[in-house]
């Protein structure tokens, strides 16, 4: 060994860095240059750790493509619900012998209601023939010798919820001498659809705890496996943040990464199950590829990333408690 | 005003375990001490409170002008910059080369990049290992691997440099090559506490040994040895 009695000539002493806090343009250019730093362990402790890196994206994308499954049943189901709903109406038969001015009084009295999106007149006339229609084409003008149905309003309430406010509202509009709108049916099917929107819901939201567990248990075996490079960085040294940042970009990364795969695959898998799903039942009412790719690639990657960065800071935190 | 000062320390630990009792220590800067005594006497535990891997139960521990004893979090950071520590064990990272061993050490407390190779290669010069930088610590001996660790433990060039049982792991013509790195490393003005087994090392070299037994100090010389002189017969 050569003679170590000094410090080599001529090498300088750097600027002490025992300060936390430094100011103004050095204390940014420190921050902005240990920030770079840590992103790129960050970045290089994704590829170092590969197996790790693997198991935890693996297990964030199969968290993620449940959530996926979870959000595309939770939608659809939304969105027949929400079609149901739309298909309820008041049906208000008029009494008989009103004039065409008596007619349109009670049309205009009935669309000036609280709650009331659309009134559609059905003449009587009009009535038959969907009768004769939903029969499978018999000519009742036939058999009957005068047209027995009345004039009806269709009133399309502005919130399914609106419905039976509506009917009640109806019942005094003067010509209207019948109120319907099956209300045991109508009131069972809305509280279907609550259910359904409702489950749909708790379902998602269950998933999306279950996946933050399973991520965070991975994302702190990931640090686990790391516990002697934290020890040496606490050992000299370095801040809090200055520990934890890494593992939270990286954690983003294998959020993101598993959020890619996630969208990749049910960017695949939807439209094919879509084409599917109408091939057996072509009138099943099922959301667009085009309309659910987006908002689900959208959601998943925030989810994905969000997991990734949430899942370290936790992991990452226990065991940086200086 | 001492470097390195400790008041009525005691420490025990959960369960009850007493690990220091009531322990009083001052260490003036440049001081080279040896901390001697039996495995599980508490040395490891008074390099540790000294760092503030553990808080003492009761009394003071003053270190670089820092109140130890009520350290705050946020604080502990720049009290460890004031200080290198260095294992029986080494502590390397296996997966980074020696030089980004010791470059982590700056990077991880803030150093500017453009210092970095600079203060690298003087601490690897230091230790006389600027030829292996490129090496993994697998590919290293025993005692350069030791010497890897003592060098980023100065790579911040700290006031005080503790060893917990630097020597544990190596041969003995190993062993004396580390102690004789320390001793230079004193010499350039760091204080150096040193815990060690070592009997030849600590005979030969005559500075202060503090033997600690069953946590307490129960001998304290300016140029001691290894064990209590026996009275002669």
């Amino acid at each position: 060994m050569p003679d170590l009695a000094q410090f080599p000539e001529g090498v300088q002493t750097p600027p002490r860095t025992d300060s936390v806090r430094r100011r103004g343009p050095t204390r940014l250019r420190a921050a902005l240059a240990s920030l770079a730093y840590l992103s790129r362990e960050g970045v290089l402790g994704f590829w170092r750790n590969g197996l790790m890196s693997v198991a935890a994206v693996s297990t964030m994308l199969a968290a993620l493509l449940a959530l996926g499954g979870a959000l595309v049943s939770l939608w659809n189901l939304q969105a027949l619900a929400t079609r149901v709903e739309a298909q309820l109406v008041v049906v208000a038969s008029l009494r008989d012998g009103l004039s065409p001015a008596e007619v349109e009084a009670a049309r205009a009295a009935a669309a000036g209601l609280a709650g009331v999106q659309q009134v559609v007149l059905i003449p009587r006339e009009e009535a038959l023939r969907r009768l004769e229609q939903a029969l499978g084409g018999v000519q009742l003008r036939e058999a009957v010798r005068r047209n027995p149905l009345p004039h009806t309003l269709e009133v399309r309430p502005r919130t399914p919820q609106d419905l039976r406010a509506v009917a009640q509202s109806l019942r005094s509009v003067p010509g209207v001498e019948e109120v319907t709108y099956g209300e045991n049916a109508t009131d069972r099917l809305l509280a279907l659809t609550r259910l359904v929107r409702a489950a749909g819901a708790v379902a998602t939201l269950a998933l999306a705890a279950v996946a933050t567990v399973v991520s965070t248990n991975t994302l702190r075996l990931t640090v686990l496996a790391r516990q002697h490079e934290i020890e040496i960085m606490r050992l000299v040294g370095a801040t809090a943040w200055f520990v934890r940042w890494p593992f939270v970009v990286e954690g983003g990364l294998q959020g993101a990464a598993a959020a890619a795969c996630a969208v990749a695959l049910w960017t695949g898998f939807y439209p094919w199950a879509v084409g599917k799903l109408q091939e057996a039942w072509p009138f099943l009412p099922v959301l667009t590829p085009g309309q659910v790719v987006l908002p689900l690639g959208g959601v998943l990657l925030g989810a994905g990333v969000g997991l990734g960065l949430a899942g370290a800071l936790l992991s990452v935190g226990r065991f940086v408690r200086l | 005003m001492p470097l390195i000062e400790l008041e009525g320390v005691s420490k025990v630990y959960p369960g009850g375990r007493v690990a220091l009792h009531d322990v009083s220590l001052s260490v003036e800067e440049g001081e080279f001490v040896f901390l001697v005594g039996p495995t599980g006497a508490g040395k490891s535990t008074l390099l540790r409170l000294l760092y503030r891997e553990e808080l003492p139960t009761r009394g003071r521990v003053r270190v670089a002008g820092w109140e130890v004893h009520r350290l705050k979090p946020r604080a502990v950071p720049l009290l460890r910059r004031q200080l290198g520590v260095v294992f029986q064990d080494f502590k390397l990272l296996n997966d980074r080369t020696v030089y980004e061993n010791v470059a982590f050490a700056l990077r991880v407390v803030g150093t500017p990049p453009e210092w970095v190779p600079g203060q690298v290669r003087a601490a690897l010069e230091l230790v006389g290992l600027v030829d292996r930088q490129d090496a993994f610590p697998r590919q290293l001996s025993g005692g350069e691997q030791q010497r890897v660790s003592i060098a980023r433990a100065l790579a911040n060039r700290p006031r005080i440099l503790l060893a917990d049982e630097p020597t544990g792991n190596l041969d003995p013509e190993t062993s004396w090559e580390i102690v004789k790195l320390l001793s230079r490393i004193n010499l350039r003005g760091t204080t150096v506490l040193m815990t060690t087994h070592n009997k030849t090392v600590v005979d030969i070299l005559r500075r202060r040994v503090v033997e600690v037994q069953d946590g307490r100090v129960v001998r304290d010389e300016v140029q001691g040895r290894y064990a209590r002189p026996r009275a002669v017969p």
